[in-house]
C-alpha cells in the first residue's frame, strides 16, 4: 500500500489563480473553471404527460451534446432525473453522444397517475464554455420543448 | 470502518462502478455476519459529492436501496475535507458501517482529501482509492485537465480502465500505457462498468482495505 501520509494544510496548495468567489467557483487544480448550471422545475402531468416529458428530457440532452460539440465546449456531464416522488424516477446522464445513457424505474409512465406533480432537475458542467452562455442555451432548449415556457 | 474512495474525472464511470462495489460489499458483509439474528444492520454507507445544486446520483443510488448522504459542493478546495470529515463522523455515529464509500466530484484531487482524513477522521482505519479512467476521453482529458487527471491515477491502488466498450484494443493499450507510467504500482484493471465488473477486482480491493 502506498503513502497516504502527505498532511495538507487548508490553503497550502497553490491556488493563486482565483480569490474565492463561492458562488459556484469550482477549480481543478489546473485552474481551469469549468462551467455550471443546475436547475429544478416543478411540472404537472395536467401540463404534460410522464412520456412527453421523458421524450422532451430526452431531446433536450440530445441537443444540448450536439450543441457541445458544434462549440466546442468539453462536457463534464449532463445529468437530468425526473421525479413523480412516488417511486417513479427517470434518470438520463451524458458526456458525449456515444455515452448517453437513460435508467427508469418500473414504474415509469404508469397510467392513472393523472395528478402527479413531477420535479425535473437538472445539472450541466462543460468545460470551455461560458456559464451565461451554458445557462442560456439550457433555457432555450428548455423553454422551446416545454410547455409554456416554463423554465 | 474502512473508507473506499472511488475517484476520476466527471463522467468516468464512479457512480456506476461503485453500484457494483456496494453490491459486491454487501454480498461479502451478509456471508461474514450469517451468524447474527439481524443481518439487516447498515454495513454500507454512501457518501456523494456533486457539483450544482441538484444531486442526481444519490437519488439513483438511494432508488437501490443503499443508504446515500450528499454533500452538494460548494468550492471544492475549501471545504471539500472538512464536510467529508463531518460526514464520515456523523455515519460512523448514526449507522456505524464497516465500509463508507466516497465518491468526489470529477473534479476533486483525491490527494488533497486524504491528509485531512488521516488527521481529523478518527473513525476512519483505512483508507483506499480506486481510480476510474474514461478510456475513450482520456487522450483528450490529459490535454484539458492534466494535473488533475494525472494525479487522480497517481494516487490510485486500483484503476479501473474503463468504457473498453468504446476505444480499439490498440487504444487501450496506448492509455494502459500511459496510466501504467504515471502509477508503476496500482492495479489496473480494463472495465466495462455498465455490464458489471467481475467481483474478482473488488476483493483485490477489500483485501487490504
Ligand atoms: N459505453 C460505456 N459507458 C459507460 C461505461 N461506464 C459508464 N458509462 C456511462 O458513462 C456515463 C457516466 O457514468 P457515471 O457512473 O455517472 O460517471 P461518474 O460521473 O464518474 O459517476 C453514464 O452515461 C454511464 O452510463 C462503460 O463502461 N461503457
Ligand atoms: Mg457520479
Amino acid at each position: 500500500m502506498h503513502d497516504h501520509g502527505h498532511k495538507h494544510d487548508h490553503h497550502d496548495h497553490d491556488h493563486g489563480h482565483h480569490d474565492h468567489d463561492h458562488s459556484h467557483a469550482l477549480y481543478s487544480e489546473d485552474g481551469i473553471a469549468p462551467a455550471v448550471v443546475s436547475m429544478k422545475q416543478h411540472l404537472g402531468s395536467a401540463e404534460i404527460s410522464p412520456d412527453d416529458l421523458l421524450a422532451v428530457c430526452r431531446t433536450a440532452v440530445r441537443i444540448l451534446v450536439q450543441i457541445a460539440k458544434e462549440r466546442d465546449w468539453l462536457l463534464g456531464h449532463l445529468k437530468l432525473y425526473m421525479d413523480a416522488g412516488d417511486g417513479q424516477q427517470a434518470f438520463i446522464s451524458a458526456t458525449d453522444e456515444r455515452n448517453i445513457t437513460e435508467t427508469l424505474s418500473d414504474t415509469w409512465g404508469v397510467p392513472g397517475k393523472e395528478n402527479t406533480e413531477y420535479e425535473v432537475g437538472f445539472t450541466a458542467i462543460a468545460f470551455g464554455a461560458h456559464e451565461d452562455d451554458l445557462a442560456a442555451t439550457v433555457r432555450g432548449i428548455f423553454s422551446g420543448l416545454l410547455p409554456n415556457n416554463s423554465v | 470502518m474502512k473508507l473506499i474512495i472511488v475517484s476520476g474525472f466527471l463522467g468516468a464511470g464512479k457512480t456506476i462502478s461503485i453500484l457494483s462495489l456496494a453490491d459486491h460489499i454487501l454480498k461479502i458483509t451478509a456471508k461474514k455476519n450469517t451468524s447474527t439474528t439481524d443481518g439487516s444492520g447498515t454495513k454500507l454507507v454512501i457518501i456523494e459529492n456533486e457539483i450544482g445544486d441538484v444531486g442526481f446520483d444519490d437519488a439513483m443510488l438511494s432508488a437501490k436501496n443503499y443508504e446515500v448522504k450528499n454533500m452538494l459542493a460548494g468550492c471544492i478546495c475549501c471545504t471539500l475535507a472538512s464536510d467529508l470529515t463531518e460526514e464520515l463522523h456523523s455515519a460512523a455515529k448514526t449507522y456505524d458501517p464497516e465500509y463508507v464509500i466516497f465518491e468526489p466530484t470529477g473534479v476533486a484531487f483525491p490527494k488533497n482529501i486524504i491528509g485531512k482524513i488521516e488527521a481529523y477522521a478518527t473513525d476512519v482505519t483505512s483508507i483506499r482509492i480506486v481510480t476510474v479512467v474514461d478510456a475513450y476521453r482520456w487522450q483528450k482529458l490529459i490535454q484539458v485537465a492534466p494535473l488533475l487527471v494525472q494525479g487522480q491515477v497517481q494516487c490510485a491502488d486500483l484503476i479501473l480502465l474503463n468504457k473498453a466498450d468504446l476505444v480499439s484494443t490498440d487504444l487501450l493499450e496506448t492509455v494502459r500505457g500511459e496510466i501504467r507510467t504515471l502509477n508503476p504500482t496500482a492495479k489496473i484493471a480494463t472495465t466495462v462498468a455498465q455490464t458489471g465488473i467481475e467481483s474478482g477486482i473488488w476483493d483485490e480491493v477489500l483485501r487490504d482495505a
